[in-house]
């Protein structure tokens, strides 16, 4: 039996709402539209199927947003954070946006929230991310 | 305005009219008809920007042979409705602290232009504006794509975008211990 692409399966289904549309558009759209999720969301778009493995891996962006939210702890960011910087490929970053998990100025752990962020910054702008600080 | 006068006069008066005319005919790919801003296509396309610049414009119709009707008005009512809007001032939200932000979030009237479209609708314009070269539409089209997906299981992403999980058991598994970096909460 012949091999089916995307492609060739939407052309054959022509059912509306049986269609997997999404998995049809093109590589780059869906890096694109990736790069509008927070960057944990978007790595695990990985496991949705095959189409989605790799696809986090050029998503052209960095997005932390309400990491409290997300990660127990700031070293669990920390962690996710360094990991997808290591893991991703070349490609360009054009979105950084990175806030940070909160702290007490004070405490004596201070120091563990903002323990990577000058190296993200740099990883940033080293892949020619337009920065702009707020 | 083609009154009483020789044929080559009047043909001549029409290219002359023609080319100052400050719309252009699009043609869907199930031959219908669409009148845009010349202005306004060459602004949000790249692809019309470049037919128009290059002289490659129909008058009776530019063939779009990979975009439907549908897909056509909305992309020609977008470019309507976008020459007619005033841009915002306040774009970027204030609760970013460190961002690039190349991307504009989109306006009250981007959000309902696309809030209204069905699935398929909204598919056929992703596709349409990434044909045209429209990157204001695209970003505003993916926005909202990434607004369904957003807070959602790996099993209701799947069950809104009909994706068919073609992994196998071993093969999920294998993917959830190399990166257990992102799957934390599991």
């Amino acid at each position: 039996m012949p091999r089916r692409d995307v492609r060739s399966r939407r052309e054959e289904t022509a059912r509306p709402g049986t269609e997997d549309r999404l998995g049809a558009l093109p590589d780059e759209a869906l890096q694109h539209l990736l790069s509008f999720l927070p960057s944990d969301d978007a790595v695990r778009t990985c496991v949705l199927a095959r189409r989605w493995r790799d696809l986090w891996k050029s998503t052209p962006a960095l997005r932390i947003t309400e990491p409290e939210c997300r990660w127990k702890k700031p070293e669990d960011m920390n962690e996710f954070v360094n990991h997808l910087l290591l893991l991703r490929n070349r490609s360009p970053l054009e979105i950084c946006e990175l806030n940070s998990y909160p702290y007490h100025t004070m405490s004596e752990q201070r120091d563990r929230p903002c323990r990577y962020i000058q190296l993200w910054i740099r990883y940033a702008l080293a892949h020619k991310a337009r920065m702009s600080v707020l | 305005m083609e009154v009483d006068k020789g044929k080559g006069e009047a043909e001549e008066t029409r290219k002359v009219a023609e080319a100052d005319r400050d719309t252009v005919t699009l043609k869907s790919s199930d031959g219908k008809l669409f009148e845009v801003s010349k202005e306004a296509a060459a602004r949000l396309s790249t692809v019309l920007a470049g037919m128009i610049a290059g002289g490659s414009i129909d008058d009776n119709g530019t063939d779009l042979k990979q975009i439907g009707s549908e897909a056509l008005e909305n992309v020609v009512d977008y470019c309507n409705k976008h020459a007619n809007s005033i841009p915002s001032a306040a774009l970027i939200s204030s609760s970013i602290s460190f961002n690039t932000a190349p991307f504009k979030e989109p306006e009250e009237w981007e959000r309902k232009f696309v809030d209204r479209l069905s699935h398929d609708a909204l598919f056929d314009l992703v596709e349409a504006a990434n044909f045209l070269g429209m990157e204001r539409l695209l970003d505003v089209t993916c926005h909202k794509i990434s607004e369904m997906m957003k807070g959602k299981s790996p099993d209701q992403i799947r069950e809104v975008f009909n994706i068919k999980n073609d992994y196998t058991k071993e093969e999920l598994e294998e993917i959830r211990q190399e990166l257990a970096w992102a799957f934390y909460d599991d």
